[in-house]
């Protein structure tokens, strides 16, 4: 839908701030009630929610005579995490702001205005399919030698897609290793793309370049089709996310389930296919990454508008389905953590649905690197208060910003991927 | 109005250039309010000339001195939630008190220090860990407590424990609009702490407030003291999901619908019932607000109301009462003398598990954080506003008096469509002080997308209706009603100019009466 | 004209005295004020009266010092600072203007003393907040608008209550009326007539004169009558006792008690203010002293309203259930003195004569001040090693704490009982304490008398606002003139 198409929603704002806190129902802390990061950092409304559906109300009334940088930062320095959605919509019938935001950046990159620095992204996705402009044949080094199936060249139970962050840093090859073993010794057929995986596009979704989304999303839709599988597997919540949410309301279906990594391990486990027999002593809290959680809920194509149901009485025609976030991933790998022996899990009191964002997403870590620390070293702070010695995630993204973040402000938090603890504990 | 260059420079040495803005962007989203008070308007005010994001009292000052020097004016507000936040003319200087959120707990003293955005609702979850509730407003658990103490008004349902919230700061620090620091009470005596804001001697309190503030006209407070009260339970805890989240049991708690067919009945019960002090939370409210708060989109509003279930259960206004005591004893008598009372008096209780989990977490979270008024206030609409009369006097002249007249007066902008048409009788009310006064005001929903729709006129009719008819001093809150007693009215503008000798504070009210020329 | 004469003709002649032995009345008290006879005293019936005599000071360019109570006095609020001063001497206002059951309200002028009005009040079943045991001459509203504590900290939502409406004659000799009462109806009739009863304590928009006027010991106007919020009377009450060596543990009690809304009347006092409570003379006093232990915590527990008996049950249970808790003895009878005796004598009851703080020695100089309740204790035994390190008696100090604000304030009176011909010598020791305690944080919320120079210097922001206030009200400066922090004409 574009900007436009908003109006009804965009002035319906009542201002109230719920996008600020998280649910006032659930906070437990002063310290720990926030739940935007933009707002958090920036602190003038403009930043939140509310202030980016007034932005885009003056927009398309035509109340602003240029784009300037502020705004551009306004509608560019938020990660798209969702957060504000959630709780918007505890309260408010008429608003979406998730959508609202998302229409915004792509009404201002339709008008030229979009963030140099996310060119940089775009040309790369353009050039070489991926968001860092990596030559596109490297994509696949990572496997080499594991004896993967090459989807372009053989039918396969499982696809992998490994996304942008995982083919690109090295860092994280191992982690991808331990999962391709635990995926292996589940006895299914497992191939990948290779070189010839692509993006997503969910960065570019996010970025405000609309088309450039639609070719990629294309493009996995019929790469997931020609290769038979009946799953498509990946360890990166950017990916699930978009898989999950954004195709099917752009109207595209992956003609396979979508699950995440955390969801084929508990599957395992649950199967009794995967023993966690190894001791791994740590105390632990658990980061929900936002694609993989409210993000990660399946989205829904609406195609309606804003009618009168009566007198002063409006609301969306046909009914639009209420996103919560709730049905998103986030049982998956709590269960995972207490099924290995050893790990000792604790809550930070953000979280699931109303989790603060680690900083990575929507073009932030690309464009707006104090915002990402800002927002990593803060969750950070909140693993810190449940006196867990480690952060456990199951986003690429998440881990990486994490770990960038505790170079810069120091810190004894371990961060580890959750296939990490579960390689441990299966002895490998 | 473009702020001056001058002007942003020293504001920006003042605060850092982070913390200052003039972009369009910026002050177009201070701009938009389509909330509380706003059908009065439209959801477009005026623009402020800049945004200031003051860190600490000497930086407010610092802005309120710049805006003398360069003959701004300035208008602070903490989370924004009403029009009255928004700049009432265009050489305005809005400061946005977001990065000023600290509470700090006294213990054992047992009061709170609150600057301006810390909200009510974070406060109760704090406060509750150390055996205390502040006073909520009924806005919600995401107003600040400090605005509603000092600026505002300060309503909620749990008054009838804690009163509305003039009552309630204990020392107060306070930029005034020439720029000095001004602090009330105990603070200044060395030593003594924040626990008291009367004196030393004569009370300025009085020149802060009266049972409306200034809205922002009277300068910028920094920080307050504010009572707390005993929560006897455990901390507040609720489970699941947005929007019906659960509350988790609530030991010696007891909350119940209760309504009446009888006005002056409804009136005995609750004279007596305030006797009784059993109270720690009352609000009256119309099957429509309740279904409002109950509807997740408004077709399902739509339905509701179609269907007309929780009509046929409360035709007319319905009261929520809810106490948590100290005792089993204490539970006993409570429940005793309640169904006592209400028996007595012909009235028809209501549990409300009996119309459902939501309906029982509407009233709970209602009667302990306030977390559902507001959306009853003005879902599914937007724009909301309260028909006058709204009142603070005794229950009789609220009950008896002020809501027919508020009928009256609503009744004809439904039949015209200026309004929404949520039944006649919508009336939000609630109890002070275990009944020594009340509180009641008429919600008015109005949704802008609707040609015919207009509010304003509604409240001025409203408030010729309550001058006509001697209803309530609250009333005076509209420069209509300064005319009216002038001999109290012209002390409060000398006031004004005394302390805001170069009218630079925004004062709505003041912009107001210069608008109606009272 | 004289003065005199001008004054004769607004209240008639035999109300406008200059008689030097009245005057001398007037002139000193039982406080470190410094002597200073007023020129006149005019009495005045009503509140036209009252307007009358503002103007003509403003006229004449008077001094008005407005006086409620009778004798003994004890702040020098009502002591002349300046020379040729007029004493408006409210005593003959005295009518109790309107009781209100239904909405727990009355409406009393400013001679109405807090007998007069419990008496009237009985009959409707009602009760006045008392302060502890007051003088019998005690304004009502001289009490309430110099903030005086009320024994029942549970009613005590503010320190300016049990105050609702008032009307004042302001300082420029017009009149405001506050809070319920201050409209949009000129008249209360028409107020009532649409169930208005001037309950309201706050005041319409942002100003509200009743607390500026509050604390201010008349600088800003005369009260010529305030509407203040009273509460059913008991239909069972029954009074109990603690005991402590000291007063910590009965303040934390006390605070507890407050806090479960269990008690009605809830204080502590010493000994010495216990037996001169109760007894008249000094060696009855002495001798109930010696039973007693040094501190002790009286609460009242009271049943009223619906289901009276059945409130009074559960609140006596859990009562002492607390005090269990708390490893406090908790007892109706305390030193023989029963706690029915102590009900019929002192709860809603002012004192009988002689004043209970000028029994034992003819005089008594108050030094009292604010602290939180937790601080209360400390600053007890601060003053009291005080008096014992300067050479007064701890045991001649009488000791009341007694909360407010529900429990955010407490009121801290020491009662230096003290010969009459020995209290001038108790001077630098009174204010040698008063300093220290100030100090200390001990907060001086009504700095009477020499306390001002004490307190002000520290508020200069406040004096100078407050003083653009007194402008704002009292243009040419007649109201009680040099008082507080106020300048002298």
């Amino acid at each position: 839908m574009a900007l436009i198409d908003y109006h009804y929603e965009m002035s319906h704002c009542h201002r109230c701030s719920y996008c600020k806190f998280i649910p006032f129902q659930l906070i437990k802390s002063k310290r720990f009630s926030y739940l935007c990061p933009s707002i958090s950092l920036r602190n003038f409304h403009s930043f939140s929610a509310g202030g980016r559906a007034a932005l885009g109300l003056a927009v398309v009334e035509g109340r602003l005579d240029e784009y300037t940088d502020m705004m551009k930062q306004i509608v560019f320095e938020c990660t798209m995490c969702g957060a504000c959605q959630v709780q918007c919509r505890t309260f408010n019938f008429n608003l979406n702001p998730i959508e609202v935001m998302q229409a915004l950046r792509t009404h201002f990159v339709e008008q030229g205005e979009m963030m140099p620095e996310h060119m940089f992204v775009i040309e790369g996705l353009k050039r070489e399919d991926n968001v860092f402009g990596e030559p596109k044949k490297h994509r696949g080094d990572w496997a080499e030698g594991l004896g993967l199936k090459d989807i372009s060249r053989e039918k396969v139970d499982v696809l992998l897609h490994v996304g942008c962050r995982m083919s690109f840093d090295d860092e994280f090859w191992p982690i991808l290793k331990m999962a391709v073993e635990i995926m292996k010794s589940a006895g299914l057929s497992v191939g990948i793309a290779g070189a010839e995986e692509s993006c997503c596009g969910g960065r570019a979704l996010e970025m405000g370049f609309e088309g450039v989304f639609q070719n990629f999303a294309e493009a996995m839709a019929g790469r997931v089709k020609a290769s038979g599988a009946k799953q498509v597997v990946t360890l990166c919540a950017d990916c699930f996310g978009t898989f999950n949410e954004h195709y099917p309301a752009y109207g595209w279906a992956l003609d396979a389930e979508v699950v995440h990594i955390t969801q084929f391990i508990n599957n395992l486990i649950s199967r009794g296919k995967l023993t966690l027999k190894n001791q791994v002593p740590m105390a632990v809290t658990y980061h929900d990454p936002c694609h993989l959680g409210r993000r990660g809920e399946p989205g829904v194509q609406w195609k309606g508008e804003y009618k009168r149901l009566g007198p002063h009485l409006f609301g969306p025609v046909p009914e639009k389905p209420i996103r919560l976030g709730q049905s998103g991933c986030y049982d998956a790998p709590r269960e995972i953590l207490e099924a290995i022996p050893g790990v000792e899990l604790t809550e930070m009191e953000r979280t699931r649905e109303y989790s603060w964002c680690c900083g990575a997403g929507g073009g932030v870590l690309e464009a707006f690197e104090e915002m990402a620390e800002a927002a990593a070293s803060e969750r950070i702070q909140e693993a810190e208060a449940t006196g867990a010695k480690a952060l456990v995630t199951a986003c690429p993204w998440c881990e990486r910003n994490f770990k960038d973040t505790l170079e810069i402000t120091g810190g004894d938090m371990k961060i580890y991927d959750i296939v990490e603890l579960v390689h441990q504990a299966i002895g490998g | 109005m473009a702020i001056p260059l001058e002007a942003k420079k020293a504001l920006e040495e003042a605060l850092g250039a982070e913390n200052i803005s003039d972009d369009p962007g910026v002050i177009e989203t201070y701009s938009h309010m389509n909330g509380l008070g706003s059908a009065a308007s439209g959801y477009w005010w005026a623009r402020p000339a800049a945004v200031a994001l003051p860190g600490s009292t000497e930086e407010v000052q610092k802005v309120v001195k710049i805006c003398n020097e360069f003959g701004l004016r300035f208008k602070a507000h903490s989370t924004g939630w009403i029009c009255c936040a928004l700049a009432t003319s265009k050489n305005c200087v809005l400061l946005d008190m977001r990065r000023m959120d600290g509470l700090e707990f006294v213990e054992p003293e047992g009061y709170v220090i609150t600057e301006p955005y810390a909200t009510a609702g974070e406060t109760q979850v704090e406060a509750m860990k150390l055996g205390y509730t502040p006073h909520l407003v009924g806005a919600g658990p995401n107003a600040s407590n400090l605005a509603s103490a000092t600026s505002m008004q300060g309503t909620g349902g749990n008054s009838v424990r804690t009163s509305m919230n003039e009552r309630n700061p204990l020392a107060i620090e306070w930029v005034l609009p020439s720029g000095e620091i001004l602090r009330l009470g105990s603070v200044d005596t060395p030593n003594a702490g924040w626990f008291c804001g009367d004196g030393p001697g004569p009370s300025l309190r009085g020149m802060m407030r009266g049972a409306v503030g200034n809205i922002g006209g009277n300068g910028v407070f920094t920080k307050i003291a504010l009572k707390l009260y005993p929560w006897y339970g455990p901390p507040y805890e609720c489970e699941g999901h947005p929007p019906f989240f659960k509350t988790k049991e609530l030991p010696l708690s007891f909350v119940r619908y209760v309504s009446w067919d009888d006005r002056d009945q409804e009136c005995d019960a609750l004279y007596r019932l305030g006797e009784t002090e059993i109270l720690d939370y009352t609000n009256r409210w119309s099957a429509s607000a309740l279904m409002s708060s109950l509807a997740t989109t408004n077709q399902e509003y739509r339905e509701m109301k179609e269907k007309g279930d929780l009509h046929k259960v409360f035709p007319n206004g319905y009261w929520t009462f809810f106490f948590n005591a100290s005792s089993k004893r204490q539970y006993d008598y409570n429940v005793k003398v309640f169904e006592h009372v209400i028996n007595d008096t012909g009235g028809v209780i209501v549990d409300p598990k009996d119309l459902g989990d939501p309906a029982y977490e509407v009233a709970v979270q209602n009667a302990v954080r306030s977390q559902w008024i507001a959306k009853s206030a003005y879902m599914p609409t937007g724009a909301n506003t309260g028909v006058p009369p709204l009142t603070y006097e005794t229950i009789d002249q609220c009950l008896k008096y002020a809501l027919d007249e508020t009928i009256d007066v609503k009744k004809e902008w439904i039949e015209t469509n200026k309004v929404y048409n949520d039944g006649e009788d919508n009336a939000y009310a609630c109890l002070d002080e275990n009944g020594h006064f009340l509180h009641v005001e008429h919600a008015c929903h109005a949704d802008y997308a609707e040609p015919e729709a207009e509010a304003l006129g509604i409240i001025f009719k409203g408030y010729g209706r309550a001058l006509e008819k001697n209803l309530g001093a609250a009333y005076m809150s509209m420069p209509a009603g300064w005319s009216k007693r002038k001999e109290y009215s012209n002390y409060m503008v000398a006031i004004q100019r005394m302390i805001d000798p170069n009218r630079t504070a925004d004062s709505m009210l003041t912009n107001l009466a210069e608008l109606t020329g009272a | 004209m004289t003065v005199e004469s001008r004054l004769a003709e607004i209240v008639g002649k035999n109300r406008v005295s200059g008689d030097p032995g009245e005057l001398d009345a007037f002139s000193l008290d039982h406080s470190y004020v410094g002597k200073k006879a007023p020129a006149l005293i005019v009495r005045p019936e009503n509140p036209e009266e009252v307007q009358g005599i503002v103007k003509l000071a403003n006229e004449m360019d008077l001094s008005l010092v407005p006086v409620s109570s009778g004798t003994p006095r004890f702040r020098g609020d009502s002591v002349p600072s300046v020379d040729g001063a007029v004493i408006v001497d409210l005593s003959q206002m005295d009518k109790i203007m309107w009781i209100n059951r239904r909405n727990r309200v009355a409406l009393v002028e400013p001679g109405v003393t807090f007998g007069d009005l419990q008496a009237e009040l009985d009959k409707h079943g009602l009760r006045a907040m008392f302060p502890l045991a007051p003088k019998s001459s005690k304004s009502v509203i001289g009490a309430y608008m110099e903030r005086e504590p009320f024994t029942v900290p549970r009613y005590a939502w503010d320190l300016g209550d049990p105050v609702a409406g008032a009307e004042f004659v302001l300082g420029d000799g017009n009149t405001m009326r506050t809070g319920g009462a201050a409209g949009p109806a000129a008249t209360l009739e028409a107020q009532r007539a649409t169930g208005g009863a001037q309950k309201l304590p706050m005041s319409p928009i942002s100003m509200d004169f009743r607390r500026i006027a509050q604390g201010s010991s008349g600088s800003f106007g005369v009260c010529n009558w305030i509407s203040l919020r009273c509460e059913l009377l008991p239909e069972h009450e029954q009074v109990f006792f603690s005991e402590a060596d000291s007063p910590a543990p009965l303040m934390e009690a006390a605070r507890r008690f407050l806090n479960l809304r269990l008690a009605d009347d809830l204080y502590v006092v010493n000994r010495l203010t216990f037996a001169s409570l109760l007894k008249v003379e000094p060696d009855k006093i002495e001798a109930l002293k010696e039973k007693l232990p040094p501190y002790i915590l009286v609460a009242s527990v009271a049943g009223f309203g619906d289901l009276a008996k059945d409130q009074f049950n559960y609140k006596a249970a859990d009562l002492k259930d607390e005090a269990k808790k708390l490893k406090l003895p908790f007892s109706s009878r305390i030193g023989g003195v029963t706690g029915a005796a102590y009900l019929s004598q002192v709860v809603r009851k002012c004192s009988a004569e002689p004043y209970w703080k000028l029994r034992r020695k003819g005089d008594c100089r108050e030094l009292f001040f604010l602290a939180p309740p937790n601080k209360a204790a400390g600053y007890v035994e601060q003053a009291l090693a005080l008096a014992k390190k300067g050479g007064f008696n701890p045991d001649g100090v009488g000791v009341y704490l007694q909360m407010a604000v529900h429990g955010a304030v407490c009121h801290c009176g020491l009662d230096y009982f003290v010969s009459p011909e020995k209290a001038e010598a108790l001077k630098p020791l009174f204010m040698e304490t008063s300093k220290a305690l100030f100090e200390n944080g001990a907060y001086f919320s009504r700095p009477y008398g020499p306390w001002s120079g004490l307190v002000y210097p520290r508020y200069e922001t406040f004096v100078k606002y407050a003083n653009k206030l007194k402008a704002v009200f009292d243009p040419k400066g007649v109201m009680n003139p040099g008082k507080l922090c106020f300048k002298e004409n």
